[in-house]
Protein backbone atom coordinates (compact mmCIF):
# COMPACT_ATOMS: atom_id res chain seq x y z
CA UNK A 1 0.00 0.00 0.00
CA UNK A 2 1.30 3.36 -0.99
CA UNK A 3 0.62 6.35 1.15
CA UNK A 4 1.28 9.97 -0.03
CA UNK A 5 1.05 12.65 2.92
CA UNK A 6 0.47 16.48 1.75
CA UNK A 7 1.51 18.82 4.06
CA UNK A 8 0.02 22.14 4.10
CA UNK A 9 2.36 24.66 6.58
CA UNK A 10 3.32 28.13 6.06
CA UNK A 11 6.27 27.38 8.26
CA UNK A 12 6.74 23.82 7.71
CA UNK A 13 10.68 24.51 8.54
CA UNK A 14 10.47 26.08 11.72
CA UNK A 15 8.15 23.68 13.08
CA UNK A 16 8.93 20.97 16.07
CA UNK A 17 5.60 18.70 15.42
CA UNK A 18 6.24 18.57 11.42
CA UNK A 19 10.07 17.46 12.12
CA UNK A 20 9.12 15.26 14.54
CA UNK A 21 6.31 13.57 12.06
CA UNK A 22 8.99 14.21 9.16
CA UNK A 23 11.57 11.72 10.77
CA UNK A 24 8.29 9.00 12.09
CA UNK A 25 7.04 9.10 8.44
CA UNK A 26 10.67 8.81 6.91
CA UNK A 27 11.19 5.10 8.57
CA UNK A 28 8.45 3.84 6.76
CA UNK A 29 8.70 2.30 2.82
CA UNK A 30 5.79 3.58 0.45
CA UNK A 31 5.45 6.89 2.21
CA UNK A 32 5.78 10.02 0.09
CA UNK A 33 6.10 13.31 1.99
CA UNK A 34 5.18 16.64 -0.05
CA UNK A 35 5.20 19.85 1.29
CA UNK A 36 2.38 21.94 -0.69
CA UNK A 37 4.00 25.15 -0.13
CA UNK A 38 6.96 24.40 -1.18
CA UNK A 39 5.45 23.32 -4.28
CA UNK A 40 3.94 27.03 -5.02
CA UNK A 41 7.26 28.69 -3.71
CA UNK A 42 8.98 27.28 -6.39
CA UNK A 43 6.23 27.71 -8.59
CA UNK A 44 6.34 23.94 -9.45
CA UNK A 45 2.88 22.87 -9.33
CA UNK A 46 1.93 20.99 -12.70
CA UNK A 47 -1.70 20.24 -12.29
CA UNK A 48 -2.31 17.53 -15.13
CA UNK A 49 1.35 15.85 -13.44
CA UNK A 50 -0.02 16.02 -9.97
CA UNK A 51 -3.19 14.26 -11.02
CA UNK A 52 -1.60 11.57 -12.56
CA UNK A 53 0.91 11.29 -9.27
CA UNK A 54 -2.23 11.21 -6.90
CA UNK A 55 -3.64 8.08 -8.92
CA UNK A 56 -0.80 5.94 -7.58
CA UNK A 57 -0.90 6.26 -3.84
CA UNK A 58 -3.92 4.29 -1.84
CA UNK A 59 -4.04 6.34 1.29
CA UNK A 60 -4.18 10.26 0.61
CA UNK A 61 -3.08 12.50 3.72
CA UNK A 62 -3.68 16.47 3.97
CA UNK A 63 -1.49 17.06 6.86
CA UNK A 64 -2.12 20.87 8.17
CA UNK A 65 -1.81 22.83 11.08
CA UNK A 66 -5.35 23.92 12.15
CA UNK A 67 -6.19 27.86 11.11
CA UNK A 68 -9.22 28.92 12.03
CA UNK A 69 -10.71 26.01 11.97
CA UNK A 70 -9.61 25.03 8.51
CA UNK A 71 -6.47 24.42 6.94
CA UNK A 72 -3.74 26.84 6.06
CA UNK A 73 -4.40 28.32 2.52
CA UNK A 74 -1.92 26.64 0.89
CA UNK A 75 -4.13 23.70 0.77
CA UNK A 76 -7.04 25.19 -0.17
CA UNK A 77 -5.22 26.95 -3.27
CA UNK A 78 -3.94 22.98 -4.33
CA UNK A 79 -7.50 21.70 -3.98
CA UNK A 80 -9.05 24.26 -6.52
CA UNK A 81 -5.85 23.74 -8.38
CA UNK A 82 -5.61 20.07 -8.64
CA UNK A 83 -9.26 18.82 -7.78
CA UNK A 84 -10.78 19.92 -11.32
CA UNK A 85 -13.79 18.52 -11.61
CA UNK A 86 -13.15 16.53 -14.78
CA UNK A 87 -10.31 14.71 -12.52
CA UNK A 88 -12.60 14.47 -9.57
CA UNK A 89 -15.94 13.57 -10.91
CA UNK A 90 -15.92 12.72 -14.72
CA UNK A 91 -12.72 10.43 -14.22
CA UNK A 92 -13.19 9.56 -10.96
CA UNK A 93 -9.56 10.01 -10.42
CA UNK A 94 -9.63 10.00 -6.42
CA UNK A 95 -12.10 6.89 -6.21
CA UNK A 96 -12.01 4.34 -3.58
CA UNK A 97 -9.06 5.81 -2.26
CA UNK A 98 -8.48 6.70 1.63
CA UNK A 99 -8.45 9.68 2.60
CA UNK A 100 -7.05 11.01 6.36
CA UNK A 101 -6.45 14.30 8.21
CA UNK A 102 -3.49 14.79 9.99
CA UNK A 103 -4.16 17.78 12.26
CA UNK A 104 -2.06 19.44 14.49
CA UNK A 105 -2.95 22.58 17.04
CA UNK A 106 -2.03 24.01 19.89
CA UNK A 107 -5.12 23.95 21.35
CA UNK A 108 -6.58 21.26 23.94
CA UNK A 109 -8.43 18.43 22.13
CA UNK A 110 -10.82 18.50 24.78
CA UNK A 111 -12.04 22.00 24.28
CA UNK A 112 -13.41 20.63 21.09
CA UNK A 113 -16.83 19.06 22.36
CA UNK A 114 -20.25 20.47 22.91
CA UNK A 115 -20.58 21.98 26.05
CA UNK A 116 -16.43 22.92 25.74
CA UNK A 117 -14.69 26.18 25.26
CA UNK A 118 -14.57 25.57 21.57
CA UNK A 119 -18.19 24.27 21.04
CA UNK A 120 -18.08 22.12 18.10
CA UNK A 121 -16.00 18.73 17.54
CA UNK A 122 -13.09 18.24 15.21
CA UNK A 123 -15.66 15.83 13.48
CA UNK A 124 -18.11 19.30 12.64
CA UNK A 125 -14.91 21.58 11.87
CA UNK A 126 -13.91 19.47 8.96
CA UNK A 127 -16.76 18.54 7.62
CA UNK A 128 -15.90 20.27 4.27
CA UNK A 129 -13.07 17.55 3.79
CA UNK A 130 -15.59 14.46 4.87
CA UNK A 131 -18.35 16.19 1.69
CA UNK A 132 -15.36 16.02 -0.50
CA UNK A 133 -14.29 12.41 0.39
CA UNK A 134 -18.12 11.63 -0.29
CA UNK A 135 -18.06 13.49 -3.75
CA UNK A 136 -15.13 12.23 -4.67
CA UNK A 137 -15.84 8.43 -4.02
CA UNK A 138 -12.80 8.11 -1.18
CA UNK A 139 -13.06 6.42 2.08
CA UNK A 140 -12.87 9.54 4.67
CA UNK A 141 -10.76 7.85 8.00
CA UNK A 142 -10.97 9.34 11.29
CA UNK A 143 -8.78 12.28 11.34
CA UNK A 144 -5.81 11.80 13.51
CA UNK A 145 -4.86 14.95 16.00
CA UNK A 146 -2.10 15.83 16.97
CA UNK A 147 -2.52 18.46 19.92
CA UNK A 148 -0.41 20.27 22.09
CA UNK A 149 2.71 18.38 20.82
CA UNK A 150 5.19 20.69 22.74
CA UNK A 151 3.59 19.30 26.37
CA UNK A 152 3.98 16.12 25.48
CA UNK A 153 6.62 13.83 27.61
CA UNK A 154 8.67 11.18 26.12
CA UNK A 155 6.55 8.78 26.55
CA UNK A 156 3.37 10.58 24.73
CA UNK A 157 5.56 11.38 22.14
CA UNK A 158 6.60 7.19 21.61
CA UNK A 159 2.81 6.40 22.05
CA UNK A 160 1.73 9.18 19.62
CA UNK A 161 4.94 8.23 17.18
CA UNK A 162 3.42 4.67 16.29
CA UNK A 163 -0.88 6.01 16.31
CA UNK A 164 1.05 8.12 13.47
CA UNK A 165 2.80 5.84 11.97
CA UNK A 166 -0.21 3.25 11.86
CA UNK A 167 -2.50 6.11 10.46
CA UNK A 168 -0.09 6.25 7.56
CA UNK A 169 0.22 2.20 6.94
CA UNK A 170 -2.02 0.23 8.77
CA UNK A 171 -4.81 -1.30 7.14
CA UNK A 172 -8.09 0.74 8.53
CA UNK A 173 -10.36 0.16 10.40
CA UNK A 174 -7.32 0.72 13.42
CA UNK A 175 -8.78 -1.54 15.58
CA UNK A 176 -7.17 -4.33 17.87
CA UNK A 177 -6.78 -7.11 15.23
CA UNK A 178 -5.15 -4.38 12.35
CA UNK A 179 -3.19 -2.82 15.15
CA UNK A 180 -1.64 -6.53 16.41
CA UNK A 181 -0.87 -7.42 12.57
CA UNK A 182 0.92 -4.22 11.70
CA UNK A 183 3.06 -4.15 14.86
CA UNK A 184 3.85 -8.03 14.26
CA UNK A 185 5.04 -6.37 11.05
CA UNK A 186 7.67 -3.97 12.53
CA UNK A 187 8.87 -6.60 15.27
CA UNK A 188 9.75 -8.36 12.41
CA UNK A 189 11.65 -5.94 10.64
CA UNK A 190 13.31 -5.20 13.96
CA UNK A 191 14.96 -8.65 14.13
CA UNK A 192 17.12 -7.42 11.62
CA UNK A 193 20.75 -6.63 12.36
CA UNK A 194 19.79 -8.12 15.44
CA UNK A 195 21.88 -10.79 17.68
CA UNK A 196 20.70 -14.68 17.38
CA UNK A 197 19.47 -14.41 21.11
CA UNK A 198 17.34 -11.40 20.98
CA UNK A 199 15.76 -12.11 17.47
CA UNK A 200 14.66 -15.65 19.18
CA UNK A 201 13.30 -13.30 22.00
CA UNK A 202 11.30 -11.58 19.60
CA UNK A 203 10.04 -14.96 17.62
CA UNK A 204 8.47 -16.05 20.91
CA UNK A 205 6.95 -12.78 21.54
CA UNK A 206 5.65 -12.72 18.16
CA UNK A 207 4.03 -16.27 18.84
CA UNK A 208 2.47 -15.11 22.44
CA UNK A 209 1.22 -12.31 20.36
CA UNK A 210 -0.44 -14.31 17.97
CA UNK A 211 -1.73 -16.85 20.68
CA UNK A 212 -3.28 -14.21 22.26
CA UNK A 213 -5.23 -13.00 19.23
CA UNK A 214 -6.73 -16.56 18.40
CA UNK A 215 -7.65 -16.67 22.24
CA UNK A 216 -9.40 -13.41 21.64
CA UNK A 217 -11.42 -14.61 18.69
CA UNK A 218 -12.23 -18.05 20.08
CA UNK A 219 -13.36 -16.12 23.42
CA UNK A 220 -15.78 -13.94 20.99
CA UNK A 221 -17.05 -16.60 18.83
CA UNK A 222 -18.00 -18.45 21.73
CA UNK A 223 -19.74 -15.13 23.44
CA UNK A 224 -21.47 -14.33 20.27
CA UNK A 225 -22.60 -18.37 19.98
CA UNK A 226 -24.31 -17.54 24.04
CA UNK A 227 -25.59 -14.16 22.94
CA UNK A 228 -27.00 -15.95 19.54
CA UNK A 229 -29.25 -18.53 22.29
CA UNK A 230 -30.41 -15.74 24.42
CA UNK A 231 -33.65 -14.13 23.87
CA UNK B 1 -2.61 -10.85 34.75
CA UNK B 2 -0.21 -7.95 36.09
CA UNK B 3 2.80 -7.02 34.14
CA UNK B 4 5.32 -9.00 36.66
CA UNK B 5 3.61 -12.22 35.37
CA UNK B 6 3.75 -11.76 31.93
CA UNK B 7 7.28 -13.07 30.33
CA UNK B 8 6.58 -10.97 27.16
CA UNK B 9 6.05 -7.49 28.65
CA UNK B 10 8.87 -7.87 30.99
CA UNK B 11 11.28 -8.78 28.09
CA UNK B 12 10.22 -6.25 25.67
CA UNK B 13 10.49 -3.70 28.56
CA UNK B 14 14.22 -4.63 28.55
CA UNK B 15 14.94 -5.22 25.05
CA UNK B 16 13.00 -1.44 25.19
CA UNK B 17 15.68 -0.17 27.41
CA UNK B 18 18.81 -1.19 25.57
CA UNK B 19 17.14 -0.16 21.97
CA UNK B 20 19.17 2.61 21.07
CA UNK B 21 16.75 4.37 17.67
CA UNK B 22 13.87 6.07 19.52
CA UNK B 23 11.15 4.78 16.54
CA UNK B 24 12.15 1.12 17.79
CA UNK B 25 12.16 2.21 21.50
CA UNK B 26 8.56 3.10 20.61
CA UNK B 27 7.24 0.04 18.76
CA UNK B 28 8.52 -2.12 21.49
CA UNK B 29 6.38 -0.02 24.03
CA UNK B 30 3.68 -0.40 21.91
CA UNK B 31 4.30 -4.13 21.45
CA UNK B 32 3.73 -4.00 25.45
CA UNK B 33 0.65 -1.93 25.19
CA UNK B 34 -0.91 -4.29 22.91
CA UNK B 35 -0.35 -7.30 25.00
CA UNK B 36 -1.36 -5.49 27.98
CA UNK B 37 -4.90 -4.40 25.60
CA UNK B 38 -5.07 -8.28 24.49
CA UNK B 39 -4.61 -9.57 28.09
CA UNK B 40 -7.75 -7.24 29.48
CA UNK B 41 -9.63 -7.79 26.20
CA UNK B 42 -9.14 -11.61 27.30
CA UNK B 43 -9.55 -11.20 31.02
CA UNK B 44 -13.33 -9.25 30.10
CA UNK B 45 -14.41 -12.06 27.37
CA UNK B 46 -13.83 -14.46 30.00
CA UNK B 47 -15.52 -12.49 32.54
CA UNK B 48 -18.53 -12.07 30.48
CA UNK B 49 -19.06 -15.79 29.36
CA UNK B 50 -18.89 -16.24 32.91
CA UNK B 51 -21.63 -13.36 33.81
CA UNK B 52 -23.90 -14.91 30.79
CA UNK B 53 -23.76 -18.52 31.60
CA UNK B 54 -24.64 -17.86 35.00
CA UNK B 55 -28.28 -18.20 35.65
CA UNK B 56 -30.31 -18.22 39.38
CA UNK B 57 -31.74 -21.73 38.44
CA UNK B 58 -28.36 -23.26 38.49
CA UNK B 59 -27.44 -21.33 41.85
Amino acid sequence: MKTLILVSHPKVDESATQAFLKTSADSLDNVTWRVIDRLYAADRLDVIAEQTQLQNFDRIIFQFPMYWYSSPASLKRYMDDVFSRKFVIAKRGLKNKEFGLVITMGDKLVDFQAGGREKFTISELMKPFEAFANKAGMIYLAPLIIAQFGYWSVLEKQKKLVDYLQYLSAPMPLNLENREKWLLVRLKQLQVGKSAQQREMLDLIIDSIDSRQDQIDDLKMNIKMIRDQEE
Amino acid sequence: MDDTQDGAVQQLAKMAEAEPAFINKAVLKAAQNLIREQTRRIDQAQQEIDGRIWSPEKW
